[in-house]
């Protein structure tokens, strides 16, 4: 009788099946500044899965008047 | 202690796992009639919860400290430093800012391609909160050149959102994570210097980073 797991059948077919899917997604993304419109690098071969993330500008709120308590100046050239 | 609060990114903030991210990837496939039609089987879809949490993750691998310049730069009280007839060439200012707080917002968008089919599927709002208690900055050329001495808590959420309209409608998919206590004691020097935005303070208290 032999032993192990299924080559096939729902179990052994799911889990290859998932194997093949997740060897087809293709995901890469790089720290970009996300002041600026980003979009990661894309694998050029045909994936039939794939994913980029661009992170759109964003804006920013303050909650009140900053304090600028010191300047200190120093005069260049 | 300045390399450790350097080495502190958005990404930190964040969890490993975003819990809710499956069913996210559930509802956004079922709403999209193209998508749902082709019945992908379950696999995928956790297969696209997974990576499209480790892209974003990845995206917001970014040091805190270079974002806070960013939200400076805007600020009306610095504005004046972007005019050269009042900062000539060469001066080097340094400012030492009192407490305050603001909130920055980003828009992370996850486009998948799945066969044919390409899609903006996920799209999402991070929050940074920021609580500073103390600050300085040192502004040469109308440019943010370094940031040194800084005592901060910034805080992290990443909410799930169905359209970029003002304010986004969002969905239940919310974290919010505890926030982290950022303390710089030497000076910071930026590697890209971050040019001061010559807007003032509107009616309306959102500046466009």
């Amino acid at each position: 009788m032999a032993l192990g797991l299924p080559a096939s059948g729902i179990g052994g077919g799911k889990i290859l099946r998932y194997v093949i899917w997740k060897k087809r997604v293709n995901v890469e993304a790089s720290a970009g500044d996300p002041s600026l419109e980003w979009i990661g690098p894309l694998n050029p071969t045909f994936d039939p899965l794939s994913m980029r993330v661009n992170v759109i500008p964003g804006t920013v709120r303050f909650g009140g008047p900053i304090d600028v308590t010191t300047r200190e100046v120093k005069n260049g050239k | 202690m300045a390399s450790d609060a350097a080495a502190c990114t958005v990404t930190d903030l964040l969890p490993r796992d975003f819990e809710s991210m499956e069913a996210v990837v559930d509802e956004q496939i079922a709403a999209d009639p193209e998508l749902s039609r082709n019945q992908l089987p379950r696999m995928v879809h956790r297969i696209i919860a997974k990576r499209a949490t480790n892209a974003i993750l990845a995206a917001l691998n970014k040091s805190i400290l270079l974002i806070l310049p960013a939200a400076w730069s805007r600020a009306p009280e610095l504005t004046e430093y972007s005019d050269e007839t009042k900062h000539p060439s060469g001066e080097e200012t340094t400012l030492f800012l009192g407490e305050h707080k603001f909130e920055i917002d980003y828009k992370p968008i996850v486009n998948v391609r799945i066969l044919t089919f390409q899609r903006p599927l996920l799209k999402f709002r991070l929050i940074l909160s920021t609580q500073v208690r103390s600050a300085s900055i040192t502004i040469r050329n109308g440019h943010i050149v370094s940031v040194g001495e800084c005592d901060c808590a910034v805080e992290a959420e990443l909410k799930h959102i169905i359209d970029e309209i003002d304010p986004p409608k969002e969905t239940g998919f919310h974290l919010k994570l505890k926030s982290r206590e950022l303390k710089l004691v030497d000076a910071y020097e930026l590697k890209s210097p971050v040019p001061i935005g010559p807007r003032a303070r509107s009616a309306s208290p959102a500046h466009t980073l």
